[in-house]
């Protein structure tokens, strides 16, 4: 019988033997038949007169410093939906996932940065794997497959304590052999060096394939910014990548500079969006930044044994001549691959996370 | 193990022995470690004082007038997955040609603009599963185009100046399941439509397939409201009447009662269908009240085993409560699979009669 995964709106009909089950603040461990039970947590004042099963435990605090365990789940099975809305800084709260009991993090990511808000501030996306609704509801659809162990840790690096509403909608299942593990891995470079590519992932070791990038650009410099070429380095390339493409918002699939009428055009599209245009204020809102984020739902880029991507950051100057920018630009690369994967580089320190 | 066709977000997990490969103007034969080696292109002078590659020395090409362009020409088996690009000047003069497995007359014969929806020739925005137009004049296509032995692609320029095309072409090499078709699409237009006559969206397919789309552009000519034409298949055989008809144009396009809301066309882009696209007349030259429209049967499309002929009527409202006929510009895709090889379609017509007027 169906296992239950791959789903799509086509195989809605098929039955299975696949078990649902859910975790949030209502129900920790995700066991059947356990929502609701609790008699202490957030709600606890709210429902003083009510009692037991009136929204007791709705959400969870999470300690300046603290690392709340969201998930830890025995399998197999698999992820297949993850709603949240953390309150504080989304860059100073760390999602991180294991799978199989592995020792580092296949998913490393700020919170914000993982469902395309690295900016910290709303901006509707809506898109088949990430939907950002108003005005701080994180949802993802990317399926996320594993074997053994599922363990998800959100870390509060702030200063503040945070309130953190969550609900990890999961399948217990059996997980066929081509099934492979979500990775996602958060960069930044601020600024980025004169003449230097920004790295969007490096060091990507075994068989897999890409799925997507965000992109949160703040620019430095005036005019239009996105010139840079993406390109993919795959399988043993070397100086000359495979894939090259053309320019950002090529990438990005959108044309010539965003622009409408001289203007930025926002858009988000179930496959890439350019979602987010923040503009300046003309006092302490200065910067110009975007969000960015391609999917490659339809055509994930595989890969045999390694991967490196990196994308140029370019203008103009004068006389019709490139200008290397030095942009403040961060990023999350999403991939599956086989486990085990190679190590991340260190997650930088809270002061060149934060959003300046 | 995974073949890597028939993508969708829930087959995102999956491991595929399948190749990634992609063409652009920086990689224009899609060969493994070979993008952004250009010494020559379009951005040479840009880069000039970077010392030229890898700083996009070649992210387009022009297309001069007359020239056809080849964009593809892949060795299979594989299929193409996403298509992007942005092609300046007329997308009417702008044809796009699709050859499988080493055909000599195309599968796929349509102006560039109308197979991405845009076929009047300026931007709407259209957010859907299988064409993504986004700000504003980025075409993008996410039907998937497999093919066994050959994929060809050009792009002819048959207007009178030089165009500059940015694209990008990103396929998989891998093996094909026996029941995997070849994506076809064909343009018409009449302008005017004959009194008392119908569009026909596609007629003369012959083989087994399945009808997945169609794009519309919709000139009318008269006041008042003009979709009360139904649309019909004839489909294996059927004779004067249809095995399938519809029960007015929006209903076709999954709109109601003329888009009408308060009294206003209302546009609206969904993953399945949608009416992209309302030009309102300036009370100037522009003159014209148009439309674009799209319906793309993903979750339902019309399988047929032998033959298909699809026609719309256009209909509006004259005294009395009485049904006028309409002689309206109306201008169409249809987009369907099928087994090789196909019927020849008609002759595209020429220049003049592909002008957006």
């Amino acid at each position: 019988m169906y296992n239950g995964l791959n789903l799509s709106l086509g195989n809605l009909c098929l039955l299975s033997d696949a078990k649902s089950r859910s975790i949030s603040a209502e129900n920790f461990t995700g066991e059947n038949g356990k929502g609701g039970m609790a008699t202490e947590g957030t709600g606890a004042k709210c429902a003083r007169d009510l009692g037991r099963g009136w929204k007791i435990s709705p959400s969870v605090v999470i300690k300046a410093g603290q690392t709340f365990e969201i998930a830890d789940i025995k399998g197999p099975g698999a992820i297949q939906q993850i709603w949240m809305t953390p309150s504080g800084n989304w860059r100073f709260s760390i999602l991180r996932v294991y799978w199989d009991n592995e020792k580092t993090p296949s998913i490393e990511c700020p919170v914000g940065d993982f469902f395309g808000m690295g900016w910290c501030k709303y901006a509707p996306l809506v898109s088949l794997p990430v939907c950002v609704n108003p005005g701080n509801a994180f949802n993802c659809y990317w399926e996320m497959p594993f074997r053994k162990h599922c363990r998800m840790t959100f870390e509060n690096i702030a200063d503040e304590d945070m309130v953190l509403y969550y609900q990890v909608n999961y399948t217990l299942t059996e997980v066929p052999e081509e099934a492979a593990y979500l990775h996602a891995q958060w960069r930044r470079s601020n600024p980025l060096p004169y003449k230097e590519d920004y790295t969007i992932i490096d060091g990507i070791k075994g068989k897999g394939h890409f799925v997507g990038t965000y992109l949160a650009w703040g620019v430095n410099n005036n005019g239009w910014w996105g010139e840079g070429e993406i390109k993919f380095f795959m399988d043993g390339d070397k100086q000359w990548p495979t894939i090259c493409g053309t320019g950002t918002e090529d990438y990005f699939c959108g044309s010539y500079g965003f622009d409408v009428g001289g203007q930025y055009k926002e858009f988000t599209t179930p496959y890439a969006g350019m979602h987010q245009v923040i503009r300046p204020d003309g006092t302490y809102q200065s910067q110009t930044r975007f969000g960015l984020y391609r999917w490659h739902i339809m055509d994930p880029i595989r890969f045999e044994k390694d991967l490196r991507v990196t994308i140029q950051a370019l203008g103009w100057q004068s006389y019709g001549r490139y200008l290397p920018l030095q942009d403040d630009i961060a990023s999350v690369a999403f991939w599956y691959q086989k486990e085990p994967h190679a190590p991340f580089p260190k997650l930088p320190e809270r002061n060149t996370l934060e959003v300046i | 193990m995974f073949n890597g066709l028939n993508m969708d977000l829930g087959a995102l997990s999956l491991l595929s022995d399948a190749k990634t490969r992609s063409l652009s103007a920086e990689n224009v034969d899609g060969a493994k470690g070979k993008g952004g080696m250009a010494t020559e292109g379009r951005g040479l002078r840009c880069a000039r004082d970077l010392g030229g590659r890898p700083w996009k020395v070649s992210p387009a090409v022009d297309i001069q007038s007359g020239e056809t362009y080849e964009l593809a020409d892949i060795k299979g088996p594989g299929a193409i997955q996403q298509i992007w690009m942005t092609p300046t000047k007329s997308w009417r003069f702008s044809i796009l040609r699709v050859y499988w497995d080493d055909e000599e007359i195309p599968s796929i014969e349509t102006p560039i603009g109308d197979f991405f929806c845009s076929g009047w020739g300026g931007y709407a925005h259209l957010n859907s599963l299988a064409v993504c137009v986004n700000p504003g004049s980025a075409f993008n296509c996410y039907w998937v185009m497999p093919f066994r032995k050959r994929c060809r692609m050009t792009l002819e320029n048959i207007g009178e100046e030089k165009m500059t095309l940015f694209y990008q072409i990103n396929y998989i090499l891998t093996k094909l399941p026996e029941d995997a078709a070849y994506l076809h699409a064909q343009f018409r237009r009449v302008n005017p439509l004959s009194y008392r006559e119908v569009h026909t969206i596609l007629d003369g397919v012959r083989g087994q397939g399945h009808y997945i789309g169609t794009y519309m552009a919709w000139q009318v000519n008269n006041t008042g409201w003009w979709g009360e034409g139904e649309i019909k298949f004839f489909l294996d055989g059927d004779g004067e009447f249809p095995t399938i008809c519809g029960t007015g144009t929006e209903d076709y396009f999954c709109g109601s009662y003329n888009f009408d809301v308060g009294g206003q066309y209302r546009e609206f882009t969904t993953p399945y269908s949608g009416l992209h696209q309302v030009i309102r007349p300036d009370g100037t030259y522009q003159s014209q009240q148009r439309f674009g429209m799209y319906r793309w049967h993903i979750m339902d499309p019309i399988r047929f085993e032998q033959d298909l002929r699809v026609t719309i009527q256009a209909l509006g409202w004259r005294s009395g409560g009485r049904y006028l006929p309409l002689q309206d510009d109306i201008a169409s895709v249809a987009y369907w699979y099928q087994k090789e090889p196909h019927a020849p379609f008609p002759k595209l017509p020429d220049r003049d009669s592909l002008e957006v007027i």
